[in-house]
């Protein structure tokens, strides 16, 4: 059984390290990340991400069953995985310090 | 040349400043850090966070005043009066409240179970008849003085205050008032230690002049542009010990073509930190002192009330930054970005790419900010010279000069 909703399983292979609780830990993985993986991730899910929400949007937002939580949290990963393409084409911010002692205390809801 | 640097009046002459190099010592000096310490921590208002952090009655929260090693809580009790008091049990100086916010009408010390009302009263001592010539009704928790301008919650450490709340905001309090913050209860809060004094890092969030150059891609192609690559600012004005500058907005901009998740998340003309859209009447922006020379190029104004926080707000949006000092070279920062709920998946999507963004930005702001305080410590240089952008910064070296000076709050803030 998969973690995914069905139809989806080609995203399996990501979940292991994109699908994390919350904005501060989708941050970490995005800036630990080498940046040729943030590509591979990316370019697999941007061709499906229309799709994707469609699907997740069956359900209300605070309340989806397991599997569409796991898509939902990796639609949200693409937004970190955006930054790092389509601003930066690196994994962090130019001339940033890494590791950083900034720390998103409270994300905005849910999975934030 | 460009438009922009040939505003009359300067905003020098707006905002009524000098004009010369300021001493770094100021950012340096270890006497000084002392006298901001007695003459401004310990006699200016200070905010410490928003009325909706505790609505409901028995709600709290705990603010944590490094330069004043002191700990307060702020409560919310039954006759819906919001109190501060020193998070200091009586009974041998413990802290009584240990998480950072909570809701609970009373405060057990976990030390010996000393426990308080909200509304500061002690009201349980176990075993109490062995202290001696004891008498409860002395021994409440120390109330510290309190007021609330606008939905912000202030505190001041002078056991009597030499002014109220309004004297002290005088004409910003007046000017500023009834801005209809929007979203008001929601709020993404980003926090760091800086390596930093408290003024340096005030400093970087102050002034537009940096963006192009630190902020090339994250905040450049918005807030800077052809007509104005230096983000001159369109307007200035200092209200007592408080001040304002109105930015400038690249207004057409569009998300290059092969931004594929931000071309597919947001609509056109869309930014950041929320622009007015066309035809869309935003109350926000109708009032008066918000975009106070009511242009079209307008992005976002900086309030910087004194000593150490930002109310920031764009036409859509509004956002905080406080700057405390923890020692002379080291700060805590903390920013909230007041947001809507999401209520859609693609509102969702949307609030985690500003996340993003906003996060990185200020990771941006972070290297340059704790190697200008570096800088300034080796002493190499005497004074900085400050740009007409960098107004606000000006206005408010000299504030904390003039503070630091004055023996009396009246002359302070005369």
């Amino acid at each position: 059984m998969g973690r995914l909703p069905q139809g989806f399983e080609a995203f399996e292979e990501f979940v292991d390290y994109w699908d994390v609780p919350t904005s501060h830990d989708r941050w970490m993985r995005r800036s630990g990340a080498d940046y040729q993986d943030i590509v591979r991730f990316y370019d697999a899910m941007t061709p499906r991400m229309e799709e994707a929400t469609v699907h997740v949007e069956r359900y209300p937002l605070h309340d989806m069953p397991d599997d569409a939580a796991c898509l939902f949290r990796l639609l949200l990963a693409l937004m970190q995985a955006a930054i790092a393409v389509e601003l930066h084409q690196a994994s962090r911010v130019p001339y940033s310090p890494w590791p950083h002692t900034l720390k998103i205390g409270a994300g905005l809801q849910p999975f934030g | 040349m460009n438009e922009m640097s040939q505003l009359q009046p300067t905003l020098a002459d707006l905002v009524g400043v000098s004009t010369g190099p300021m001493p770094a010592s100021l950012y340096t000096d270890p006497n000084q850090y002392e006298l901001e310490r007695e003459r401004i921590f310990r006699r200016a208002w200070l905010m410490v966070g928003r009325e909706e952090r505790i609505v409901e009655p028995g709600q709290f929260f705990v603010k944590d005043i490094a330069i004043l090693s002191a700990s307060i809580i702020i409560t919310r009790a039954k006759d819906g009066q919001v109190r501060a008091f020193h998070n200091v049990c009586s009974h041998r100086g413990n802290h009584v409240v240990l998480e950072p916010e909570g809701k609970a009408n009373r405060f057990a010390c976990r030390y010996h179970g000393w426990t308080y009302k909200n509304t500061g009263e002690l009201i349980g001592v176990p075993d109490e008849s062995g202290f001696f010539d004891f008498d409860k009704k002395k021994c409440g928790l120390t109330p510290v003085a309190c007021d609330i301008w606008d939905g912000w919650i202030f505190i001041n450490f002078q056991p009597r205050p030499e002014v109220g709340l309004m004297e002290f905001l005088g004409s910003f309090g007046t000017e500023f008032a009834d801005i209809p913050y929007p979203h008001a209860d929601n709020c993404l809060i980003l926090s760091g230690e800086i390596n930093a004094n408290w003024k340096c890092l005030a400093d970087n969030f102050s002034e537009f002049y940096h963006i192009q150059s630190i902020h090339p891609k994250t905040l450049a192609p918005v807030y800077a542009g052809k007509d104005n690559p230096c983000s001159r600012p369109l307007d200035a004005g200092a209200y007592g010990a408080h001040r304002s500058v109105a930015g400038w907005l690249n207004i057409g901009y569009q998300p290059p073509a092969n931004w594929k998740v931000v071309r597919w998340l947001y609509p056109a003309n869309q930014t950041v930190t929320g622009t007015q859209k066309e035809g869309e009447v935003n109350p926000l922006a109708e009032h008066p002192m918000v975009n106070h020379p009511k242009r079209k190029d307008w992005s976002s104004d900086v309030n910087w009330i004194f000593p150490n926080w930002h109310i920031q707000i764009s036409a859509s949006r509004f956002w905080t930054h406080e700057f405390w000092p923890r020692n002379r070279s080291q700060s805590s920062w903390e920013a909230r970005f007041y947001q809507p709920k999401a209520t859609t998946v693609r509102e969702r999507l949307q609030l985690e790419h500003f996340t993003a963004t906003i996060t990185d930005t200020f990771l941006e702001d972070l290297a340059n900010i704790e190697s200008t305080q570096k800088g300034m410590e080796s002493g190499a240089k005497s004074f900085v010279y400050l740009h007409e952008s960098e107004i606000l910064i000006r206005h408010s070296l000299e504030q904390v000069d003039k503070w630091t000076r004055a023996k009396t709050m009246a002359e302070a803030l005369d």
